[in-house]
């Protein structure tokens, strides 16, 4: 599919264009800013969740080559409406609908996109969520690795050496994928 | 997914293998359907829960967005768990390998144990081929504990262990690092002792842990004598005269 006009701000998120980005903020940071203040969050809560999908577009574009095939406004509002929503569900313990957030055309194309994007987030909940039940041990040595860090700097700073490092990380990483795959809710990630 | 294959398959996902081991793994991926989704599972894993190369660039300019267009936007947290989780455990190193120079007079004995009672990590699962299934497992749940600090969990599978690889001297002499952790104080000394003699690697490290065994009781006399078997041949010839200089009058 051909990328919308608007993929433009998904280049600049992927390459750090910041007069560009300066435009998505302010076009669009006015209105999730509302999204947010009108169902129980703050003004930092809206820069928080505002940040942080823009870094989830970021990772989207870098690695897996995201194409916005539909325009950016829509999109952003349906990403950040439902993250939104996670997030009280989170803080609440139960289900929340929200207010305010119609006059979006929230047409095929646009849930198309989320879709995509949305499955590479549950992945990551699901993967976040089993990391949590390995030991201590285990959790650290993934995060380090994960991290950008070269497994020899995470070695020194953890003070074993280089042959042990690896060796671990690769049991825990077995055992991490074991607990994924194992998950009620993988087959549904079309892994 | 088994560890060995992991392995494997990140030494072809970092370009590490050779022409021919490559060669092998392809055709092993190509003959086998779920080996390639694993291959692919796994290196999906790693890049959801990897950040991109310029993410913190992207996160500065952000930030300076953030404190333009929210109220209070500067306050907004900043950087992704596993950021923080990098600055902890540099933070739990600093903490551990300098807090003693922060100190202005003599650190305790406890502080000098804790700086100089660094304990190599445990690996003495799969060793060998696998003759005794049973002293492998026990090696690797030894192994968790042990990596964990576990000591008092590791004791009891390390001498289960023992008992089928006595030979086994890397294993002995973590049985001495237990009793000593746990204060097991004779039973510790004894392995240590026993291993100051003979031919193996462990002479000199078991003649610096009998040091640390007399300094973590606080017998500053027993401590002194023990550092003054270690000889400037030995690779802990430096750090116990740093040690003995710090210990307390």
């Amino acid at each position: 599919m051909n990328p919308h006009p608007d993929h433009k701000y998904i280049e600049a998120l992927k390459h750090n264009d910041s007069v560009l980005i300066e435009e998505i903020y302010s076009r669009y940071a006015g209105r999730i800013r509302q999204l947010v203040l009108k169902n129980s969050g703050t003004e930092t809560d809206a820069a928080d969740l505002f940040q942080e999908v823009l870094i989830e577009l970021h990772r989207k574009a870098v690695q897996q080559q995201f194409v916005l095939t539909c325009p950016f406004d829509a999109f952003l509002h349906l990403v950040c409406r439902n993250r939104w929503i996670n997030e009280l569900h989170k803080r609440k313990g139960r289900a929340v609908t929200i207010a305010g957030d119609g006059g979006f055309n929230s047409n095929a194309d646009v849930t198309a996109n989320y879709e995509a994007l949305h499955i590479y987030e549950e992945r990551k909940n699901l993967v976040e969520e089993k990391l949590a039940e390995l030991g201590e041990g285990c959790r650290s040595l993934l995060t380090l690795s994960w991290s950008g860090k070269p497994l020899q700097e995470v070695a020194a700073m953890l003070n074993f050496t280089y042959a042990y490092v690896r060796k671990k990380k690769t049991e825990c990483m077995s055992k991490l994928i074991s607990l994924v795959k194992e998950a009620p809710g993988f087959n549904a990630l079309k892994w | 997914m088994e560890p060995e294959w992991i392995d494997k398959a990140e030494r072809y996902l970092n370009g590490e293998m050779s022409a021919g081991e490559r060669t092998e793994f392809e055709s092993e991926l190509s003959a086998n359907a779920a080996l390639r989704k694993d291959l692919e599972l796994y290196n999906s894993i790693n890049k959801a829960m990897s950040g991109t190369p310029n993410e913190n660039e992207l996160r500065d300019t952000l930030q300076q967005m953030n404190k333009k267009y929210f109220a209070g936007g500067a306050v907004v947290k900043k950087g992704s768990f596993k950021k923080w989780l990098a600055v902890a455990a540099s933070l739990v190193l600093l903490v551990s390998i300098g807090f003693y120079f922060l100190l202005p007079s003599k650190p305790s004995v406890e502080k000098l144990y804790a700086e100089y009672a660094v304990h190599e990590p445990l690996s003495i699962s799969q060793r060998e081929n696998t003759d005794d299934l049973k002293a492998d497992l026990l090696a690797t749940e030894a192994e968790g504990f042990y990596y964990n600090k576990k000591y008092k969990e590791a004791l009891p599978v390390l001498q289960q262990y023992f008992e089928r690889r006595p030979n086994d001297l890397q294993a002995k002499f973590a049985l001495g690092i237990c009793n000593l952790e746990l204060s097991r104080y004779p039973e510790a000394e004894k392995i240590f002792a026993a291993m100051t003699s003979g031919q193996t690697a462990y002479v000199e490290t078991a003649k610096w842990y009998l040091v640390l065994t007399a300094l973590k009781q606080k017998d500053m006399e027993k401590c002194k004598a023990q550092a003054k078997n270690i000889t400037a041949s030995s690779p802990y010839f430096t750090k116990a005269k740093a040690l003995l200089e710090k210990l307390p009058d």
